[in-house]
């Protein structure tokens, strides 16, 4: 029976990763991105729908013949498609099925606006799209594991990148960030830390309603902390009584509740320890969290402001700045706002290095309709992206004159895999609705070189080789895999390949990185 | 003759597996902190572990964890070492960059012998191939279950709201509104203010029936919990955010447990109108035996003391509910209350 676990230790993976030499280790590119957001997709989406990835006469052998879906277009042919913008440098430009009525994008007779939103907000200079990405596995939680951290595993076996960012800048904001990592939603699945120190795994901040009971001291919203919420300004000690240079305010009660795992070190193993570091960690985090009242500071924080009016694109869709109507009323989408809002109150309020929110649309349909609804939710729910980069874009970068918070943000939209492809016979189109393990990923903001679509698929969806630059620098051309996601968007975020690790290897996709 | 005996595995036991940080740059990632190899494959293991260990302790290949995940994914797979070929092992293939799969070379991007050149690897190339073509035979393995073995695990979230429950003299009764008479079968009405826990797929909730609170079932989940319903697994970390659930419910929870009518639980040899200026004893044997309530062992007096001294006393003159409370909390946020 093998027992990896016998003894094992993460401060080896740790160290490899140049995470732990310094207590913290720090990025070292001033212009990267010092946000990350990454936006799920839950389900498993079909990208070829919103960007499409091949030669214009692959439409007729990929995509059905032009329909519509409670009551909204769907599907297209390869006279609609349009560049989102001017091609930048050798590379393909975005691609879409221009679905909108030029002349009046709000028109929605015999048009859709979605999709608009990206020139609406004029975007494409901010947002290049990976396509044929091989996640490694059709199943769910596997494939979710693969996304976020490049592994595909039932379970994480490393850490998911919000966490390997987040800890990566921790050293930088450890003291105005008291929220390095943040999931306001987990769809199918969290982002977890795995191995690394605590202030890199994720705090839940599932909504402003629940904000209050988790994480306020104070006692007219929470009773228990009636003359228990007295806090004093100590140095900030590790578990092994070193000082970490910052000051931490605490109660009696968490002062004396500091003390206790560092009694415990050395009597058993490496990985007992690190158990009480994390839970040491962890106990630090929550008094910062505390004394910060980040409550008053989200609750305070406008999320949603320039889109509160709403564009003009969206006139006859009736919902908030989030949402989307099919038909008359054939679909209300009204469970986006709350999410995208938190996620923007987090960005905006300068609490957090890295936001993970998952998207309330599940895509795994398994049905002969699954394609339609792909098609017209898939590229609603894009558009419901723009909206998002068009807010980051509208607003000044806390603290970093001269920069929108879309500059400051690395935003990577993603799902666990694709859905099976339509393809052509000789009786019309099939339309095969199950996992498929060939994706797309779409990266907008600070860090991306803009308007290119990377990568391509074959006519039944499998990925193609594209250019990769390996993690011991060598150039090669082969399919790209989760892993170089991951890394690629580390490297847009600053951080080399030496800073970072994924094992069985990992390289960087060529020509999405701004340079 | 069985005590010395014990005292010998105990030593061992703490011998086993112990990693320490490198010392930058370069140098040993894995060191057994002194103990002796256990065998010509521990000696390899050690040997080599400056070299590799950095990659390979953790991740689904994490041959030099330990001992015998060295020997069990590695020894003796004869996909990386084949006894008595030295030539024919990948391990050796691997280590002198000829490797056909898609990683040559070990450690990646460099050459074996600049590991041997520079230390970290105690051993050359021609080392290890003396050690296959001598390899003892795989029943020579011990694979029964290491007595150094020790593992250690956060209390799942479901264990936490039960014994929780259970410590401090808790029932449903204290969360939820028992108006109905049918209460237990319909959907839990959690009162205000008590910071309710409850799993969305317990019972009344896989009957169709939810709590009809979500932020009870949202802070289940925030604590670590499964949800089966939709495939999520049990927190297997005790990160920040179930910790700050903890928190939060650590305080609610045993200031709800001092205001029940009746509930000794966490006041025992003291009442909330006993203070410490008559009635000092008392109050530390309270303490006493909270923490072995808590615990599951009897404190020491220092251990009793700091309790007392650094929590209880700075926070009677406020009020010696808010003392207990901060008391019982303290044991409840305690690396021994929250492990298994």
């Amino acid at each position: 029976m093998l027992k990896w676990a016998l003894g094992a230790s993460q401060v080896a993976l740790l160290d490899r990763a140049g995470l732990l030499r310094t207590g913290v280790a720090r990025a070292d590119t001033a212009d990267a991105p010092s946000r990350l957001c990454v936006i799920y997709v839950p389900g498993g989406f079909r990208p070829q729908y919103h960007f499409w990835p091949m030669g214009d006469d692959d439409v007729e052998h990929c995509v059905p013949e032009p329909g519509g879906f409670a009551g909204e277009p769907a599907f297209f042919r390869k006279e609609s498609l349009i560049d989102l913008g001017a091609a930048n440098g050798n590379y393909k430009p975005l691609r879409v099925w221009r679905s909108w009525d030029p002349s009046n994008p709000a028109n929605r007779t015999g048009f859709s606006p979605m999709m608009y939103g990206f020139q609406h907000f004029d975007l494409a200079g901010q947002m290049a799209v990976l396509h044929g990405v091989d996640q490694g596995t059709a199943d769910h939680g596997s494939a979710f594991v693969s996304a976020m951290c490049g592994v595909a595993s039932p379970d994480f076996r490393a850490p998911a990148l919000h966490s390997v960012f987040a800890n990566h800048v921790y050293g930088r904001y450890a003291s105005t960030r008291p929220l390095p990592f943040v999931t306001v939603t987990t769809e199918r699945g969290l982002p977890v830390a795995q191995g690394l120190p605590s202030h890199a795994a994720p705090v839940r901040v599932p909504s402003i309603e629940a904000l209050g009971p988790q994480m306020s001291d104070n006692p007219m919203t929470n009773a228990w902390w009636d003359k228990l919420n007295n806090r004093t300004p100590s140095p900030e000690l590790s578990i092994r009584g070193d000082a970490l240079g910052t000051m931490l305010e605490t109660t009696a009660l968490e002062a004396h509740t500091l003390k206790q795992p560092g009694k415990l070190l050395g009597r058993s193993n490496a990985k007992v320890d690190s158990f009480l570091e994390g839970i040491h960690g962890s106990l630090r985090s929550v008094s910062r969290v505390l004394a910060a009242d980040v409550v008053s500071v989200l609750q305070a924080q406008k999320g949603i402001d320039a889109l509160t009016m709403k564009p003009s694109y969206m006139a006859n869709y009736g919902l908030g700045a989030f949402g989307y109507t099919f038909g008359l009323a054939n679909f209300h989408m009204t469970s986006m706002e709350p999410r995208l809002d938190m996620a923007l109150r987090l960005l905006k309020s300068d609490l957090t290095s890295a936001v993970h929110v998952a998207l309330p649309l599940d895509f795994d349909t398994h049905s002969g309709l699954g394609h339609g609804f792909s098609c017209a939710h898939g590229r609603a729910q894009m558009d419901i992206v723009a909206r998002f980069l068009g807010e980051l874009k509208a607003t000044a970068a806390p603290g970093m004159p001269g920069k929108t918070l879309l500059d400051d943000t690395l935003v990577v939209v993603l799902s666990e895999f694709g859905r099976s492809w339509a393809y052509k016979s000789s009786t019309g189109f099939n339309l095969p609705d199950d996992h498929h393990p060939y994706t797309s990923v779409l990266f907008a903001g600070g860090g991306v070189a803009g308007n290119r679509s990377i990568g391509t698929y074959d006519r039944r969806g499998f990925g193609q080789a594209t250019d990769i630059i390996e993690e011991n620098g060598q150039a090669s051309s082969r399919v790209p895999r989760s892993a170089d996601v991951v890394s690629t968007a580390m490297r847009m975020m600053g951080l080399d390949f030496h800073e970072f690790f994924i094992p069985g290897g990992y390289g960087e996709v060529v020509g999405l990185r701004k340079t | 003759m069985r005590a010395r005996a014990l005292v010998t595995l105990l030593l061992l036991a703490g011998c086993e597996a112990k990693i320490v940080m490198p010392p930058p740059p370069g140098g040993e990632v894995l060191a057994d902190g002194g103990c002796p190899p256990e065998g010509k494959n521990d000696e390899l293991r050690q040997a080599l572990s400056g070299a590799c260990a950095s990659c390979h302790s953790t991740g689904n290949k994490p041959y030099f964890a330990s001992l015998d995940a060295f020997e069990n994914g590695l020894v003796y797979d004869e996909r990386w070492v084949k006894r008595g070929d030295p030539e024919g092992s990948g391990l050796v293939k691997l280590l002198e960059g000829t490797n056909p799969g898609s990683y040559p070379q070990m450690p990646p991007g460099e050459l074996f012998s600049a590991s041997v050149a520079d230390g970290r690897s105690k051993v050359s190339i021609d080392d290890v191939k003396a050690w296959i073509r001598d390899l003892p035979e795989r029943s020579a393995v011990n694979e029964g279950p290491s007595p150094g073995a020790f593992t250690v695990r956060r209390l799942r979230a479901d264990e936490m709201v039960q014994s929780l429950m259970a410590q401090l003299g808790l029932t449903l009764e204290d969360f939820v509104s028992t108006s109905n008479p049918d209460w237990r079968n319909r959907a839990y009405v959690p009162a205000g203010g008590r910071f309710f826990i409850w799993p969305g797929d317990w019972s009344p909730g896989i009957s169709g029936e939810y709590v009809s609170d979500s932020r009870s079932t949202e802070r289940y989940e925030t604590l670590g919990g499964a949800v089966v319903l939709q495939g999520r697994k049990h927190d297997a970390s005790l990160g920040p955010a179930a910790t700050q659930t903890l928190v939060q419910v650590s305080q609610a929870w045993c200031r709800r447990a001092i205001d029940k009518a009746g509930n000794t639980t966490v006041l025992r040899y003291v009442t909330a109108a006993d203070t410490s200026a008559t009635k000092s004893v008392e109050i530390r044997k309270n303490i006493a035996q909270l923490s072995l309530r808590m615990l599951g062992e009897p404190p020491t007096e220092a251990e009793i003391s700091e309790l007392y001294q650094d929590v209880y006393l700075p926070l009677e003159a406020q009020s010696t509910k808010v003392a207990w409370t901060a008391v019982c909390a303290a044991l409840v946020r305690h690396p021994k209350w929250l492990s298994y």
